[in-house]
């Protein structure tokens, strides 16, 4: 039989090579996120394509709502276009939060495979999500786009940019979440009223510009709101005035990914096996 | 109880087998070929717009210049706002500032385009020799590349014009092969805002005040009308002021209803001290003449059609109506006043806070950054299309 180019245990992986490490690791990512969207799914109807159905629909209802019960406020920005971005955005933010919460002890049977470290399930859980939504936001902008109903892209590399920059930061902090709820079961009880209650500072509504000068500078400590606003800068018109800073989004995540990091590390010791 | 490898191989050799020899690896070899392709496809998704972006920006893009101006347009007349409306301009949901969207309208319209064509060598400025074939201005891969819709949609690409609507500024970015052209466009594109500005105002200016002007003329036309007729029936009836007239009237009637009643007295007094006096009876006969002279003056003032009465009638209206004509010229007037006022209040101008500046360093194309945006958008998109045929695969099997 001729040698299995992909195996997991063939020799090269063995090569302590960085680039042999890194394939690797994105194999085995790829493979943890198509497992846990078949796990999630199964092969019932859609199957796997509930990954981008399931926020498609969300979307989609929250823009229809919004679009008969809100009236533009201003004519560059339109409902449909502020509800999908705004809606794709909070949606992403909030399933990767909530995916983690003990993301480690639902996936620790995995952890017997040797090369599956609990990092590579935060980070195929997060993947999935940045990559399911961003797909369901394409797809439901496309046909949007074609209609008239949302501008074209002003700036992708801001558009892009944004969402990988709030992927980036949901992911830290859910690293933070995932690692924090296996140390302690009660702070589950508090994610859920947090979330809900940090909505007005996730940016989703409304422009920064709308707002007075006083409130406007203590919403723009809040990262999310910057990666809203790059998101959202990236598919409206100039003439719509945005402000963020993507450093500064960067170096928050930066932090988080710092302090998420070592706690997973610590907090994988104390995984209750379910 | 030992398996021997070798056996179990052996058995799917063997005819009448479930499975052929070899079908396994087949199928497996199958599907590792399709996936190796989708992988590649992938790839190369990412690697062929991004070396394109490297060694378009990095190589062959032509510097390009950006001249940029701000302008705020603005009228004399400051609106007053009220107390609701300062509220929602503090949340930033404002009217938009209708003078400052005609203009950028403008700057963005054909008719801007054709004015500038007029003025300056557009396409020859925008398929400038130093233009790499890409952004130069016939685009090659486009039917008709040469017609005035094209060069509509370069010149879109080449000029943004943005209102930044909190502010009130208005942003005009000219981009172009050479920092003079682009300084020279932007100024051109000035001048024509002004000029249409002005032409703006012009005809405001003669809207309010001309439709003013026309009613002081109808609402002197009326008071001539109004004076005439008065006139001629001054002329008409001899008379200047029949109140005058019934007041002389009724004062004569008074001396003669006095001299009557002195009269009357007279003769009750010699009746009763000499009843003979021949003097009583001229006395009688005065008092008679002056009784009908009161009567024939009564009958002046309010007898019959020709009485004084039915003339100040037709003559209080007359004048009624040429008072009315008279304050309607007075408003007219006052209003006309106000609206040369208004119209030199509501004046716009476009006021140029920053001049076109002549650029001395291309900013454009900006390469790393869309190296950058090539290399971000092209691995998210293919990462959405690994999911999807990952779904796919999934799917089928």
């Amino acid at each position: 039989m001729s040698a299995r180019p992909f195996s997991f245990f063939d020799t090269r992986s063995r090569r302590s090579s960085l680039a042999v490490g890194g394939r690797v690791q994105a194999r085995v990512v790829a493979a943890l996120m198509i497992r846990d969207a078949m796990g999630r799914y199964g092969h019932e109807n859609l199957g796997f394509f509930w990954v981008i159905g399931e926020p498609l629909l969300l979307t989609c209802g929250v823009m229809a709502l919004w679009s008969i019960t809100h009236q533009s406020h201003n004519s560059a920005v339109g409902v449909v276009p502020f509800a999908l971005t705004g809606y794709s955005m909070l949606t992403m933010w909030r399933l990767i939060v909530f995916k983690s919460m003990h993301g480690m002890r639902r996936s620790a049977n995995l952890i017997f495979h040797t090369n599956i470290k609990f990092f590579d399930i935060l980070l195929a859980r997060s993947l999935l999500e940045t990559i399911g939504i961003l797909a369901a936001f394409l797809i439901a902008y496309l046909p949007l786009w074609l209609l008239g109903f949302m501008p074209s892209m002003n700036d992708p590399l801001a558009l892009f940019g944004g969402w990988l920059l709030t992927a980036w930061f949901a992911f830290g902090f859910g690293l933070i979440i995932a690692a924090a709820t296996e140390l302690s079961d009660a702070l589950e009880r508090f994610i859920h009223p947090v979330m809900y209650l940090t909505l007005p500072i996730t940016g989703t509504f409304y422009m920064v510009d709308w707002m007075p000068a006083k409130i406007r500078d203590i919403l723009l400590y809040s990262p999310l709101v910057h990666g809203s606003e790059m998101f959202r800068s990236g598919v409206f018109p100039p003439d719509v005035v945005t402000m963020y800073d993507p450093w500064y989004m960067v170096a928050w995540c930066v932090a988080l990914t710092g302090i998420g990091l070592p706690l997973v590390l610590y907090a994988q010791r104390h995984v209750q096996l379910v | 109880m030992a398996v021997n490898l070798t056996d179990i191989t052996a058995s799917f050799s063997r005819n009448g087998a479930l499975l052929a020899p070899g079908v396994v690896d087949k199928v497996l070899h199958k599907s590792q070929i399709k996936a190796r392709l989708i992988r590649r496809l992938l790839i190369s998704l990412i690697i062929f717009p991004v070396l394109f972006a490297v060694l378009y920006y990095g190589l062959f893009a032509a510097d390009r210049y950006v001249s940029e101006t701000n302008i705020i347009v603005r009228s004399v007349s400051s609106r007053r706002m009220t107390g609701l409306e300062m509220i929602f301009q503090t949340f930033g949901i404002s009217r938009a500032v209708d003078d400052a969207n005609a203009v950028q309208n403008f700057m963005l319209s054909r008719d801007a385009v054709q004015a500038l064509e007029t003025r300056l060598p557009l396409r020859k400025i925008f398929s400038d020799p130093h233009a790499d074939i890409f952004s130069r201005f016939p685009r090659f891969w486009l039917p008709k590349n040469d017609s005035f819709e094209r060069l509509y949609e370069y010149y879109l690409d080449r000029v943004t014009v943005v209102q930044d609507q909190s502010k009130g500024i208005t942003t005009v970015r000219v981009v172009a092969f050479q920092p003079e052209d682009a300084k020279k466009i932007a100024e051109a594109l000035m001048q024509l805002s002004e000029e249409m500005v002005n032409r703006m105002n012009v005809r405001a200016q003669r809207d309010t005040v001309e439709s003013a002007q026309a009613s002081v003329n109808s609402a002197v036309q009326d008071l001539i009308t109004a004076q005439k007729n008065l006139a001629q029936y001054r002329n008409r009836e001899l008379i200047i002021d029949p109140s005058k007239n019934s007041a002389s009237v009724l004062d004569t009637i008074t001396s003669l209803a006095t001299e009557n009643a002195q009269v009357l007295a007279q003769i009750q007094e010699m009746k009763k001290l000499t009843p003979n006096n021949p003097g009583i009876a001229a006395r009688i006969v005065r008092a008679d003449s002056l009784k009908a002279r009161i009567d024939a003056e009564r009958d002046k003032l309010a007898g019959s059609d020709s009485g004084l009465a039915t003339k100040i009638e037709t003559y209080e209206r007359l004048a009624l109506l040429r008072d009315i004509a008279e304050k309607g010229l007075t408003n007219a007037s006052a209003s006309l006043e106000t609206a040369r006022q208004e119209a030199r209040r509501q004046q716009i101008y476009v006021e140029q806070i920053v001049a076109p500046n002549l650029p001395d360093q291309s900013t454009e194309p900006e390469r790393i950054r869309m190296i950058a945006t090539y290399l971000v958008v092209c691995s998210m998109l293919s990462a959405v299309l690994w999911l999807l045929t990952a779904g796919a695969q999934e799917h089928t099997n």
